[in-house]
């Protein structure tokens, strides 16, 4: 009896409140239900006709996927360089590495205004330096293209020391010997690195890359501080969408099949990831 | 060969500096305009250190919303969801990783699927069951549908896997029960997994807006990052008062401040013994 005493409570919460849902949204999607009105009409699967039709809904997926797919590649490899720099034994490098971990930390709605403050067209700090060096007045977050690419900057800043903190464990995990045995064969730093680190470093890659894919899918906070989706539905993402239907428009129906479309790519992206990684991880 | 390497340390210093400037930079600048006056803060060219400080701008902007109250709702929220975290993982870790029992995998595999659903892929449904609960606008919206961390379970159930198995038979045959062997056995022996964990959790959910956006519409239920977004939406255009905004912005995130450089070493241990592979 013990044991499921003791797995009861855990498991009837995430049941209710996490499986159960799942299983409502599957529902919900198919039904023409707004929470306004009380009438609930079962549609089949006219909300995920209505999906694909939705030109807005196709602009939010290209949305995420520009932003995912500038955002992760170069988060990973900045992350991957500063875990390598703070590999280093230096005096003083526990401090760095606890500095790296910071803007991680510290929540995204709160830092979103100071980088609102900071992207200002006409008194930020970053226009300030900009004009410095002759480029004048860019209008971040107010014109579609610069928006999306102050998004992704601000964003990048936030991940990038705490996927290497990931990875810097993952540097440390590798036995110096290797690398020893390696620089007295004659190979260079590089080819060290390239030929031994890199590989070895690879499941610990594959985790932040999956990890930063789903991190990028679900940035729904800094979207709704920094931009709201605009200008003119340049930074609407699935998840952005996701919630003007449902709890700006209140229409449960049509943002259920936008749940789980968007649990669905998600899925299958992560699945890809897995699939594709057996031809660059390495376990050693 | 010791000039090459003072060359190389220098410009791992130098990079490290540059580095940190980047990642600490805003920070900075948050907290210098958080100290300027109205004027200042649009000053060209921009000071880094005003040539007054205004304190009085945080007392401005704890008043310019009730921010009392936002602190009260966010720090009891995010205690009391990971207290129950922390409860219900702990149970339910030690059933998974010491017990034997019938359907475990099945129900091992239920925590995992539900570690795979992104969580705001529930929200819709998880509003209208709060909304059908009665729970609209109240503290059992905001804490009890995060009271259990999937995440969580399956991370103190790695570490109490890793506990020695003599250490549990002995304390059975001294007659302990099965939570006093997770209490004086399993729980002292990961301490380092589970305040990394219980630190993170604390860190997710009082940074959290999205739920408590949806989940509460009253002014006296909303967290402190819904009462900085209106406190945004109401200054709005060209007079924003970006010196009480930074203020508040700095109040928000100084007590996570507090708390990680209290917990440091144990979520620096924590990130490297729980492992990722």
């Amino acid at each position: 009896m013990a044991p499921y005493l003791l797995v009861f409570p855990a498991l009837f919460i995430l049941f209710v409140f996490v499986l159960l849902p799942l299983i409502l949204a599957i529902v919900f999607s198919l039904a023409d239900w707004d929470l306004l009105s009380v009438e609930v009409e079962w549609v089949a699967l006219d909300n995920y006709i209505r999906l694909f039709q939705d030109r807005e809904f196709w602009q939010a997926i290209e949305n995420t996927l520009v932003f995912t797919g500038v955002m992760v590649p170069v988060t990973v490899a900045l992350a991957v360089a500063l875990a390598v720099l703070l590999d280093t034994g230096v005096r003083g490098i526990r401090l760095f590495r606890t500095m790296m971990f910071v803007p991680y930390l510290t929540p995204m709605a709160a830092i979103s205004t100071l980088w609102v403050w900071m992207f200002d067209q006409h008194f930020g700090i970053i226009n300030w330096a900009l004009g410095s060096v002759g480029w004048h007045g860019i209008p971040w977050l107010t014109r579609p293209g610069w928006a999306m690419a102050a998004l992704i900057i601000m964003k990048i800043w936030k991940v990038t020391g705490y996927y290497a903190i990931l990875l810097l464990a993952g540097l440390q995990n590798i036995p110096p010997s290797l690398l020893e045995a390696a620089s007295i064969d004659g190979a260079g730093r590089l080819r060290v690195f390239l030929r031994i680190t890199l590989p070895l470093l690879s499941p610990y890659v594959l985790f932040v890359v999956v990890i930063a894919v789903i991190s990028a899918f679900q940035n729904f906070d800094q979207i709704y501080m920094m931009t709201r989706g605009g200008p003119a539905g340049n930074t609407t993402t699935i998840i952005y969408y996701l919630y003007q239907y449902g709890f700006e428009f209140f229409e449960v129906g049509y943002a259920s099949s936008v749940a789980l479309l968007l649990f669905v790519l998600l899925f299958a992206l992560t699945w890809l990831q897995f699939a594709v990684s057996r031809k660059w991880v390495h376990y050693g | 060969m010791k000039l090459e390497r003072r060359i190389v340390s220098l410009a791992t210093y130098a990079l490290l500096i540059a580095v940190a400037a980047v990642m600490m930079g805003p920070f900075i600048w948050m907290i210098s305009t958080s100290l300027k006056t109205f004027d200042q803060v649009f000053q060209s060219p921009p000071q880094l250190v005003p040539r007054t400080w205004h304190w009085s701008n945080f007392a401005d902007a704890w008043r310019s919303a009730p921010f009392g109250r936002f602190f009260l709702n966010s720090i009891l929220t995010a205690v009391a969801a990971v207290g129950l975290q922390l409860v219900f993982a702990v149970t339910a870790a030690y059933a998974f990783a010491r017990l034997q029992f019938r359907g475990k995998q099945a129900l091992f595999f239920l925590v995992l699927a539900s570690m795979m659903i992104p969580i705001q892929v529930t929200f819709v449904p998880n509003f209208l069951i709060i909304r059908g609960l009665g729970w609209y606008n109240t503290y059992f919206s905001l804490i009890v549908p995060f009271s259990v961390n999937a995440f969580g379970i399956f991370m103190i159930r790695q570490a109490f896997m890793q506990v020695p198995a003599e250490l549990e038979e002995s304390a059975q045959l001294d007659g302990c029960s099965h939570l006093q062997i997770i209490r004086h056995i399993m729980v002292p022996l990961s301490a380092a997994p589970i305040v990394t964990f219980a630190f993170f959790s604390f860190t997710w959910t009082y940074n959290d807006l999205f739920w408590p956006l949806i989940a509460t519409s009253r002014g006296h239920m909303r967290t402190v990052q819904v009462g900085l977004s209106s406190m945004i939406a109401s200054e709005g255009g060209a007079g924003t008062r970006w010196n009480l905004i930074m203020a508040a912005a700095v109040f928000i995130i100084a007590p996570l401040l507090v708390l990680f450089s209290f917990l440091q070493k144990f979520i620096v241990k924590g990130i490297s013994t729980t492992g990722l592979k």
